[in-house]
């Protein structure tokens, strides 16, 4: 429990140091939060131009969907807050050696870096995709009660939790494979699944979202139940199964990111 | 062509170094182009009617089309040049014998032959097999679709130099890379054909020339336009060609006295 609470604090302070170097470069920062949310938008736009001109997509109209994509782009967001950081530096840390300087420190690897990753850069994410969800409950006519937003926040745990593990993996995967852009990739690939309903892509992405790597879990299989959908053949009512599936996947992911740490082989001079 | 066939030969070498990391990358461009067939499939429905007048195979088709389209006239050139003036590897590019915008423009079309023999080719091929591909294509059309992707990828690279060059202002590349995605992904039509756009995004994208890259040269292809309309689109592109072009040179006239070089 101390080690916890240690861990904290250091998170604490480098999450101060975050939010400092970011002040310090303010209108860059503005700018890069108004287009990367100008990016996303577009996706919105499109999105429901594309199922606007159709009726639905597989039973889910345009706004059914959209809150598909902004639950899965605020899992994302937060999710990011904490692990994108130690995503996008373990490569060049290993390629270059720097890694070792985080070895010598008195501190647990996974912790450490956890803690001293925060970053403020996915605050256009959130606001974006919690303006939408806003649009869309609106829209579909759902009352937003206190008992909706704790349902919602309960869905979002969960769903980072899983984006956290994925993370986690592909960081992990940087000490087996000197390149981990293909691994980003799939990553990414699957990330644009989950924006649509699950039930419209073949058989075989459906078993590898629900089993193998459990993107279904993030946004799709507890929105089904939210919003009463019943559109995948063979199963049915899995939104409970969403905590056991998303802590045990993030535990896994931490498992694999320890034993890959320990293959860390001193690349630099 | 001595000199561009050297830099293929050195960029085909350059990249097969990874070969784990492109075969990886062909299963993630096959994968993409199932995605967006599922879409299609998903919006079109068991029913399977036509919606403005365009029925699910045809858009099973432009999905595959449009991605090895997309493929061909990519461009990277607005990251290399950004991350070449951010971190002052561009002096020595500068100092070589054949021009900066030459250079660029040799070295992109090369990456791309070869990210498209590898990685676009096997997954439109995997597609066309897996999704079963039923082209009303003529010989005539194809020709005209080759020139027009041509000159698509002339557009798309002129105007990625043009927004790139003005990194050496701004000094932030961030952003831009964001702008241009937005821009490329509505106008496009790399996804979503400007078929089903409203009236009020369609009168804007004739102002641009992001739907001369992907959407156009397709709709030539697909015969979907008369003579005269092909014509035009042709003429517009040439336009545009011109007008990219001179822009180009005039912002890198100026620009050149004014880039600041860090690092060593």
């Amino acid at each position: 429990m101390r080690e916890v609470i240690w861990y904290l604090r250091l998170t604490s302070v480098f999450t101060r140091k975050a939010v400092k170097a970011m002040l310090s470069y303010r209108f860059s920062f503005l700018i890069n939060c108004i287009s990367q949310a100008l990016d996303y938008s577009v996706a919105f736009l499109l999105m429901w131009v594309m199922i606007s001109a159709f009726d639905n997509m597989n039973g889910w109209n345009a706004y059914e969907v959209m809150l598909l994509y902004s639950f899965s782009l605020f899992a994302y967001g937060v999710a990011g807050t904490f692990f994108f950081n130690i995503m996008n530096n373990l490569p060049g840390q290993i390629w270059k050696g720097a890694f070792d300087d985080v070895l010598v420190k008195p501190v647990k690897v996974l912790p450490y870096l956890l803690s001293s990753s925060f970053i403020c850069n996915y605050i256009a994410h959130l606001t974006l995709s919690a303006i939408v969800m806003g649009i869309c409950f609106h829209a579909l006519e759902i009352p937003v009660t206190f008992w909706l937003l704790v349902r919602i926040l309960w869905i979002i745990l969960f769903g980072s939790l899983i984006y956290g593990g994925l993370f986690l993996i592909v960081s992990g995967s940087a000490f087996l494979v000197t390149k981990i852009t293909a691994m980003f990739n799939i990553m990414f690939f699957f990330r644009e699944v989950s924006y649509y309903p699950l039930s419209i892509f073949p058989k075989a992405f459906q078993l590898i979202a629900t089993v193998l790597v459990p993107y279904g879990f993030i946004n799709f299989y507890p929105l089904q139940a939210l919003l009463g959908k019943s559109d995948t053949g063979y199963w049915k009512s899995m939104a409970a199964w969403c905590p056991v599936v998303s802590i045990s996947f993030f535990m896994i992911s931490c498992l694999f990111f320890n034993r890959s740490a320990r293959q860390y082989k001193s690349s630099g001079s | 062509m001595g000199l561009f066939k050297k830099i293929l030969s050195v960029s085909f070498k350059e990249k097969s170094v990874f070969r784990f990391d492109y075969i990886v990358n062909t299963l993630y461009s096959f994968f993409s182009i199932v995605l967006k067939v599922s879409l299609w499939k998903g919006l079109y429905g068991t029913g399977g009617g036509a919606i403005n007048g365009i029925v699910l195979n045809d858009m099973i088709v432009y999905s595959i089309l449009s991605s090895f389209t997309q493929g061909i006239t990519n461009t990277s050139v607005m990251n290399d040049l950004n991350s070449s003036v951010l971190d002052g590897s561009i002096s020595s590019n500068l100092l070589l014998p054949i021009g900066l915008k030459k250079y660029m423009f040799i070295s992109s079309v090369t990456k791309n032959i070869f990210l498209t023999v590898y990685g676009i080719v096997p997954s439109v091929l995997a597609a066309m097999l897996f999704f079963g591909f039923h082209p009303d294509i003529r010989f005539s059309n194809f020709i005209l679709y080759l020139f027009s992707v041509i000159m698509g990828i002339l557009i798309n690279f002129l105007y990625n130099f043009l927004f790139g060059s003005s990194v050496i202002w701004l000094r932030n590349s961030f952003f831009l890379k964001n702008i241009n995605s937005v821009l490329l992904n509505l106008f496009s039509g790399a996804l979503v054909p400007l078929w089903f756009f409203p009236q009020g995004l369609k009168a804007i994208s004739d102002f641009l020339p992001f739907r001369y890259i992907v959407f156009e040269p397709i709709a030539i292809l697909l015969n979907t336009k008369s003579h005269e309309e092909t014509l035009f689109v042709l003429a517009m592109q040439l336009f545009w060609i011109t007008a990219l072009f001179c822009a180009v040179t005039l912002v890198w006239h100026r620009g050149r006295t004014k880039i600041m070089i860090q690092g060593g």
